[in-house]
């Protein structure tokens, strides 16, 4: 029982992190363009070298964006 | 291509800050569909000058494209067509603004309510388990510091509409969820706090989290309806020149009455109905005929409000004040069958129109019941609380929403682009299919196979005179031949005869292409609007004939629709001739030619008064009414844009083959639509009597929702064995 009563708020806590996690990632327009990411993983040019993140997508980004 | 030759786009470039001098534009693609697309587009048009960001997503098929201020989108549109990949701009004013902000706001409470609902039936299978005393108690406290701040949140949605709804004096689906969550939080956090047996966190939070992903998945479904009657009303010019006492002045176009003059430049709209009674020109008239080729406008011709004016001035006598101009009668038309459509009630408003006070009844009839059984208001408000969760159908919430996302992501690999969330319901019942002709069976263009043997120094000049015009079939004939140097000063003086053809003078000749009529000096004679001549002063004149392309795949789609009993009509505001020519080169036993925009409506509508349940297919502005009236109507991509608004189904790429795939597909979704239904009230079968009978415990409620919320989803998404996976469209 007392184990019960560290361990819960522990794990509501992971969790909590996961959910604050998730909600950033939409946040960030992850989920904007799952076909898209995935292909992109194709293109031959990023073998030797990462792209860096969402960035390119921010760009151009008005008040009125569509997400 | 190898790494380090060249700057990936978008890394190397900063984010340029909100500027004002900066604008995004929003292109539709719909011919992107791989890495390479996306590599060659993004390349194409981050080299673009004046272009700041481009980006593709590939499952909207859309371009994004941040430029300056200054670059028009036209020229995007051009760079785009130039690599390939046909473009239009989607106007980022006509999206609703918080499209987005809603569909944002609705998964964010879903995540939420997931993250409620698994943490909490944790706790709750430790209770069925066997926790007991102090631990269930304490699991019991957690569980609801877990839910109610949770549900509070997560469940806003329906609380509002219901609370909407009960205003109204009205009762939808959403009032028994209300209170199914409110009473079951309320009577849950009662019997944690005194010690209580059952609580019903988890199965309020389920019920929570299942029906938000319903009504997200129905949400993303959506697409914006625009209507077809405002795009028409687009047509309508607000301003026209009037003509008085040989001076020119503006008037607007709502003050024109019979009698008056007005004047009509190249490149402008007609303001209204009337007659013409000084100048020639060639006219637009496809929003009235559906025809791509111009009509030639004489003095004394009739000539219509929103016709567009290709290559003269017209002086025209106005016959009919604005309001009652044709266009304007047949927006009205359109306006009205828009609202009737409108008025469908999907299927699944109609179970939920079944459900809602059932649910209710039966909740209050446990209540009754027990409190004569027992006299025990408190154990008759438990068992009714657990009958109104267990009755409340989370698998009616995702029975339609499911089966219709399944649906459109395989529709839109196969190219078929679903606007409407009721229309594969609306299309599963169809027995007729209507077409139109010029643009939907036809692409629009015309193709001439007279160009055998023709000299270099012919084709050239066929070329340069061709290119000059706006008429159609010019600029097809410019399209199809190729180009050719001409050192300048040997073509001069290239002239437009509106209504009858190019003259130009080559090395002191004088060349001509146009009508035939004109072209030999005879009189008359202009009909066969098809034929086109060429002649080079001193040579023999060169015919060339012009024919309507079909095309590709229409044949072999017509065949097989054929096979399913389907019956289907040709409609075209084409003449006699044409269509019954055209008719006949495709099988069609019904046909019906010279229909105005507004004989197309009243064909549809009299079609389903006779009980027949129509499809409309067609592509132009004459189109609208026709497939507003109907049940459910389909556009090929190059459809106009009035055309592409009012439409449920968009076939995405060159043709019309994804036709007899979309009909299929459609009695497969409306088939599991009813088993998903008949799935969750086989649940509430077996779960509502143990209810009643006071088996109700939490677990069994947890069970019954995510069994039959399960049961629901797979059966939406797996895949048609029997049929649909060998009958692709593409």
């Amino acid at each position: 029982m007392t184990a019960l009563l560290a361990l819960i708020p522990v794990s509501l806590l992971l969790g909590l992190g996961g959910l604050l996690a998730f909600l950033w990632s939409v946040g960030n327009h992850q989920y904007d363009d799952l076909e898209g990411e995935a292909n992109r993983i194709l293109d031959p040019r990023h073998d030797d070298e990462p792209v860096t993140g969402p960035d390119e997508q921010e760009a151009g980004e008005n008040p009125d964006q569509r997400v | 291509m190898t790494t380090g030759q060249r700057a990936l786009p978008g890394t190397l470039r900063p984010a340029p800050a909100r500027d004002p001098e900066m604008t995004t534009h929003i292109l539709h693609v719909p011919l992107i569909h791989c890495t390479g697309c996306i590599a060659k587009i993004e390349d194409h048009m981050n080299a673009m000058p004046g272009v700041a960001a481009a980006r593709v997503n590939l499952s909207r098929r859309e371009l994004r494209v941040t430029a300056t201020s200054d670059l028009p989108a036209c020229s995007l549109i051009d760079a785009m067509a130039g690599i390939g990949f046909p473009a239009e701009e989607i106007d980022p004013a006509q999206l609703p603004v918080d499209d987005g902000r809603q569909a944002n706001a609705l998964l964010m409470r879903l995540a939420v309510a997931g993250f409620g609902t698994m943490n909490v039936m944790l706790l709750s299978v430790a209770v069925w388990a066997g926790a007991d005393g102090l631990t269930r108690q304490f699991l019991y406290l957690i569980s609801a510091l877990i839910g109610l701040p949770i549900l509070a949140y997560s469940a806003q949605p329906f609380f509002a509409n219901a609370l909407h709804a009960v205003l109204a004096l009205r009762l939808n689906m959403d009032v028994p969820i209300s209170l199914a969550i409110l009473l079951a939080a309320l009577a849950s956090l009662y019997e944690a706090l005194t010690y209580g047996s059952h609580v019903y966190f988890d199965a309020a939070l389920s019920l929570t989290f299942f029906l938000l992903a319903g009504r997200y998945l129905d949400l993303k479904a959506r697409h914006r309806a625009r209507s077809a009657a405002a795009q028409l009303a687009r047509m309508q010019t607000p301003v026209a020149s009037e003509v008085k006492e040989g001076r020119i002045s503006e008037i607007a176009v709502s003050k024109l009455a019979p009698g008056m003059m007005v004047l009509v430049r190249p490149g402008e709209r007609i303001p209204a109905d009337g007659v013409l009674r000084k100048g020639t020109a060639d006219a637009d008239r496809s929003f009235l005929t559906g025809e791509a080729l111009p009509v030639t406008l004489v003095a004394g011709a009739e000539v219509f409000a929103g016709e567009l004016c290709l290559n003269g001035v017209l002086e025209i006598e106005v016959t009919k004040a604005s309001g009652e101009s044709v266009l304007s009668r047949f927006i009205d038309l359109v306006d009205v069958a828009e609202k009737g459509r409108d008025k469908y009630s999907a299927l699944a408003d109609r179970a939920a129109a079944i459900y809602a006070p059932l649910v209710h009844v039966l909740a209050a009839a446990a209540f009754g019941l027990w409190l004569w059984l027992a006299a025990d208001a408190y154990a008759a408000l438990t068992i009714a609380i657990s009958v109104l969760i267990i009755t409340c159908p989370c698998a009616l919430g995702l029975a339609v929403p499911a089966v219709m996302t399944a649906a459109s992501g395989r529709l839109f690999s196969h190219g078929i682009l679903l606007k409407s969330a009721t229309a594969l319901e609306r299309i599963a019942t169809v027995d007729t299919i209507v077409f139109d002709k010029t643009g939907t069976l036809t692409s629009g263009s015309f193709q001439t196979d007279s160009l055998e043997g023709w000299k270099a120094d012919e084709l050239a000049l066929l070329h340069e005179l061709a290119g000059a015009s706006r008429h159609p079939l010019a600029r097809a004939l410019a399209e199809a031949l190729p180009q050719a140097q001409h050192a300048p000063g040997e073509i001069e003086e290239i002239t437009e005869t509106p209504g009858c053809g190019m003259s130009a003078t080559y090395r002191g000749r004088l060349v001509k292409l146009g009508k035939p009529a004109w072209l030999l000096g005879t009189a008359g004679e202009n009909a066969g609007n098809g034929r086109f001549g060429f002649r080079i002063e001193g040579r023999p004149v060169r015919w060339l004939e012009f024919s309507e392309e079909i095309r590709p795949g229409v044949a072999e789609m017509l065949a097989s629709l054929d096979e399913t009993g389907l019956r289907r009509i040709l409609l075209t505001g084409d003449e006699e001739e044409a269509g019954k020519a055209m008719a006949a080169r495709l099988g069609f036993r019904t046909c019906r030619a010279g229909m105005t925009p507004a004989a197309k409506l009243d064909y549809i509508a009299a079609l389903k008064a006779s009980g027949a349940s129509v499809l409309m297919v067609g592509d132009g502005l004459n189109d609208t009414g026709a497939m507003a009236a109907a049940d459910a109507s389909v556009v090929p991509a190059a459809a106009l844009d009035a055309a592409r608004a009012t439409a449920d189904v968009v076939l995405l790429g060159g043709g019309l083959q994804a036709l007899p795939y979309l009909l299929a597909a459609a009695k497969v979704a409306k088939r599991r639509i009813l088993q998903n239904f008949a799935t969750a009230a086989v649940y509430n079968l077996i779960a509502v009597p143990l209810a009643f009978a006071g088996f109700a415990t939490p677990l069994l409620a947890a069970i019954a929702m995510s069994a039959s919320s399960i049961t629901v989803v797979l059966n939406a998404v797996r895949p048609d064995l029997a049929a649909g996976g060998a009958k692709s469209g593409t």
